[in-house]
């Protein structure tokens, strides 16, 4: 039996409320959604034909160099033969993949790296926060060609991993300022005097009262991972067995069609740029309704 | 008198002050120095002073919020300072307090449900459902009435003295004895104070608590305290029976208290003792009597000695040389 009324006062609300209340929030929810459709859309495009319209495999068989626009190939072929718009469509696919994967995992890492690091204090918060100093303070696009050298075979997963884990530090930082501050307030004392241990703390405590942050910093993590792995690619980085955004750029690219095959160019540099906005815009219209200091008073 | 249920032995807390960009360490703030109490089972004991007396510091060392310096702290009788993990959890089951901020001390994000129900679900390894029995209860005795409306809402649906009644339920649910209030009043408006302070004295007798209570407002201090101790920077310098030293003020500083007062009859007129604006550094140990720069009646010892606690009869002790 629920005695009296529960209320919802969740993050999925708050959620709602800064996305919907800002038109550009709108606007980045729009584009994600177009984005996401073409990411469905792309297998049923493929089983068209897979020898014509595979991304890496499908060949036009009557094409043998980079053709414009036409009926059978709405925004032209590559080099080789290959469909763009078929490109583009995986391409889709990859960077959800990758932003998203990424996006969770450098959350997830900062957020109990900053828990832990402002809960604790002391030694524990200096040793986490002087990784996070080396961290910030290498350049990462250096850094992450470096790691991705190691590697034999950079397939999609590795440079997820290496995404991951080398995006946390701004996450942490905030979370542990934010984790600071909080640690101190009374109910948290509160629960101390109840005789809450550290993690129930952390956990009950704590934690729900950073999760608005947390998310916050998802989706600028999620804008990073899409134009880090796009300018690997483009740098030649980023795994060659995939036809991503940032791959199909530096295809492009190599093969000297930069400004004379425009049809290949701008639908993935749009792209790029189109999702990685989309999410920032997010971001922007949540933050008003998260940072207190943006709030209207 | 009744027993003793807290005893603190030269109580001290120094709060270490870094400066420059090395924080390095700089000294300390002398927050509490040398404080004995002796809390009888049964009463409440007052705690007055102004900000910066080490009032809210005293509280939070009995709560164990924090570490002392040294001193030792007993509760019935038992150090409560070198506690096992093990035996920490009944200390805690035993001693709880009321915070001043009702718009801090509860969580945000947790209902009235899971913020009362916490002290049990630690102290007893209970789940989180089943416990509307207990909660209602402590609800209806906080006078948060019809009780289950209030479980499931969330601190922003509720009033400011509703909240300090959902932190007052929050602390008796686990049936404590001890109970340390700091200001639990002075943030809530002053037409619901009265009916707060009535419910902590009614709880007092219903579940047989003991207050620590500490205030700023002598006149709360009056209404609500069997016993009257009165701070300055860190030293008791006057303690008693709280209608003794509110009609009998001994020690300079709790007659200025006393006179700051204000008295609701625009005739009559009391001599405001006017203090000057001279202060005593904390960061250094009191080796002289801390009221010192702004004493009206100081005299030559009171600069080379600090003064001792002594017994001025009816049980009313004061730290002054000119007493």
């Amino acid at each position: 039996m629920r005695i009296g009324t529960k209320r919802k006062f969740g993050l999925a609300h708050l959620l709602f409320k800064g996305i919907s209340q800002e038109a550009l929030g709108k606007i980045g929810i729009a584009i994600i959604i177009l984005f996401g459709v073409m990411a469905l859309v792309s297998p049923f495009v493929i089983n068209i034909d897979p020898d014509v319209y595979d991304p890496l495999i499908g060949v036009d068989p009557l094409i043998f160099s980079s053709q414009g626009p036409t009926l059978t190939h709405p925004l032209g072929t590559d080099h080789l033969g290959r469909d763009v718009l078929s490109q583009l469509l995986k391409g889709s696919q990859i960077a959800f993949l990758v932003g998203i994967t990424v996006g969770l995992m450098a959350t997830l890492i900062g957020t109990a790296i900053g828990l832990i690091s402002g809960y604790f204090r002391g030694a524990t918060d200096s040793l986490l926060m002087r990784i996070t100093d080396i961290i910030l303070s290498i350049p990462s696009l250096p850094l992450l060609i470096m790691i991705l050298c190691v590697f034999e075979h950079r397939g999609i997963w590795v440079i997820v991993m290496v995404l991951g884990l080398t995006g946390w530090p701004i996450t942490a930082r905030v979370i542990r300022s934010q984790t600071l501050s909080l640690r101190e307030r009374p109910f948290v004392q509160s629960a101390r005097v109840s005789g809450a241990s550290d993690w129930r703390i952390i956990l009950i405590h704590i934690a729900p009262n950073v999760l608005p942050l947390t998310f916050l910093y998802m989706t600028i993590g999620v804008t990073y991972a899409i134009l880090t792995e796009a300018g690997l690619g483009f740098l030649g980085f980023s795994d060659p067995t995939i036809s991503s955004w940032g791959m199909m750029l530096q295809w492009c690219f190599s093969t000297g069609h930069t400004f004379k095959a425009l049809y290949w160019m701008i639908p993935p540099g749009l792209s790029i740029s189109l999702l990685a906005l989309s999410f920032y815009l997010v971001g922007y219209s949540l933050e008003r309704e998260i940072n207190p200091r943006l709030r209207e008073p | 008198m009744s027993d003793v249920i807290v005893k603190t032995t030269n109580l001290t807390k120094n709060f270490p002050a870094k400066k420059g960009i090395f924080r390095r360490s700089n000294g300390c703030i002398y927050a509490v120095h040398d404080v004995n109490l002796e809390i009888p089972e049964g009463k409440i004991f007052g705690l007055v002073g102004e900000s910066g007396s080490g009032k809210t510091t005293i509280g939070n060392l009995l709560v164990r919020l924090i570490e002392p310096t040294c001193g030792r702290i007993q509760l019935n009788g038992q150090d409560i300072l070198d506690l096992k993990k093990s035996e920490e959890i009944h200390f805690r089951r035993k001693v709880q307090m009321i915070f001043q901020d009702p718009y801090e001390s509860l969580n945000p994000r947790l209902t009235v449900y899971e913020t009362v129900a916490e002290p049990l679900i630690i102290q007893e390894k209970r789940s989180m459902h089943g416990n509307e029995k207990e909660l209602l209860y402590a609800l209806e005795s906080a006078g948060l009435t019809p009780p289950q409306d209030f479980l499931y809402r969330y601190p922003h649906e509720l009033s400011g003295g509703q909240r300090q009644r959902v932190a007052i339920a929050r602390a008796l649910i686990i049936r404590p004895k001890f109970v340390v209030a700091d200001e639990p009043v002075s943030m809530l408006d002053v037409s619901i104070r009265v009916s707060v302070l009535n419910l902590m004295l009614e709880l007092k007798d219903n579940f047989g608590l003991t207050y620590l209570f500490i205030t700023h407002d002598l006149s709360i201090a009056r209404y609500m305290c069997d016993w009257l101790i009165v701070m300055y920077q860190g030293k008791i310098v006057e303690s008693g029976n709280t209608e003794e030293v509110i009609q009998h003020p001994l020690h300079p500083y709790t007659r200025a208290l006393i006179s700051a007062v204000p008295i609701p009859d625009p005739m009559v007129k009391r001599r405001r003792v006017e203090l000057s604006e001279a202060m005593e550094d904390t960061s250094k140990p009191p080796l002289r009597c801390r009221f010192y720069p702004k004493c009206e009646t100081r005299s030559p010892i009171c600069e080379r000695e600090y003064p001792e606690f002594n017994d001025k009869g009816h049980a009313h002790f004061v730290a002054c040389h000119g007493v």
